[in-house]
């Protein structure tokens, strides 16, 4: 009886180590990257290494923030929309949004892609909230939004891929 | 057979007024647009069943769900049905927006959960000592009386878990926001 016992014991602490080591995949921010056609967009990646690599945009807006001082832009290419903040002088990225085109994430997933292919890439470690799915870094410090990769699902596939860069929240 | 009847009876309304209070959250306006109108049910049905006030699980909701993100185009002129559908579609999909969706989406909730809801168009002071700027909010008729909604600013400009525009009154609303 008491072999029985501790060998249910046993086995179930073997059960949730190995639950454990499959979703404790830490994610980097290289993980969090989108390629769009041939261009690595990542959470340090400016406004200026956009131009540089995509050119003028095919339409811009900016608009008085309602939460930072100064303008809120937005730089849109084809299917690709960059989000910035103002930060003094400087226009922060704050996120790039895509909804097609030749895109992909650093590790492989683009549109059309389902949640099990999602998960076998970047592992459990996301929330889901609505048609959001959503893999997050820790934060670097208070009163920030962290850097982060969302997929958008319509009928469980990805229909958006985008990517935030960690950024003030006020 | 008295006997029987009347613990039946009794049974049979206490389950009518559970089941009518399960759903009083969802007796409000629609749309009219299928799929937001879906979205909206199935959103408010997984916020108020745990019980509680409806409108301060909704808010929080809102401030903590929704991250502020600017919106390409021009800013809303005018919120016609069809634009507060479009903006509130899209803040609920993304859970992104900026103060015309936050405000779209807030009037929708309220107006689902049977409260007359109207966005109001003016502007705010953005942090303190900061700028006036043009922004969007809800004024909803609770209970009788005008109250203010205003996620945006209570995500983003009010200390840890103080929130100081949900069912605000025009008084109170006064010292941060203009309106005509």
């Amino acid at each position: 009886m008491k072999k029985a016992v501790l060998f249910l014991l046993i086995l179930s602490l073997a059960i949730s180590l190995f639950a454990c080591a499959g979703s404790s995949a830490e994610l980097t921010a290289e993980d969090l990257a989108i390629c769009i056609g041939g261009f690595t967009v990542t959470v340090k990646t400016t406004m200026e290494d956009v131009r540089a690599a995509l050119g003028e945009a095919d339409d811009y807006a900016e608009a008085i923030s309602c939460v930072y001082e100064g303008m809120d832009k937005t730089f849109t290419y084809g299917d690709v929309t960059f989000y910035t903040y103002p930060d003094g002088e400087t226009d922060c990225l704050m996120e790039v949004y895509c909804t097609g085109g030749d895109v992909k994430t650093a590790k492989g997933i683009t549109f059309g892609a389902s949640v099990d292919e999602i998960e076998a890439a970047y592992g459990k470690s996301y929330t889901q909230s609505g048609k959001l799915l959503t893999y997050e870094l820790p934060v670097s410090g208070e009163d920030l939004e962290p850097a982060s990769l969302y997929f958008v699902l319509e009928n469980e596939r990805v229909a958006a891929i985008a990517m935030t860069a960690e950024h003030r929240a006020e | 057979m008295k006997k029987r009847i009347v613990p039946l009876l009794i049974a049979f309304i206490l389950l009518l007024t559970a089941c009518q209070s399960k759903t009083d959250y969802l007796s409000g306006e629609l749309t009219g647009d299928p799929a937001l109108d879906e979205n909206v049910a199935a959103l408010l049905t997984e916020l108020c069943e745990t019980g509680g006030d409806p409108l301060k699980s909704v808010y929080d909701w809102l401030c903590a769900e929704l991250k502020y993100r600017a919106r390409p185009g021009e800013s809303v002129a005018e919120f016609t049905d069809e634009t507060i559908i479009s903006l509130a579609s899209e803040a609920l999909d993304k859970r992104r927006c900026d103060c015309d969706g936050e405000a779209a989406l807030t009037a929708v909730l309220l107006r689902r959960l049977g409260y007359d809801a109207e966005i109001v168009q003016g502007q705010f002071l953005r942090g303190e000592g900061g700028e006036w700027v043009d922004h969007a909010w809800v004024r909803a008729v609770v209970d009788g009386a005008d109250c203010y909604f205003d996620p945006l600013y209570d995500a983003h400009f009010t200390d840890g878990d103080t929130v100081s525009c949900f069912k605000a009154s025009a008084a109170e609303m006064e010292a941060t926001h203009r309106w005509n």
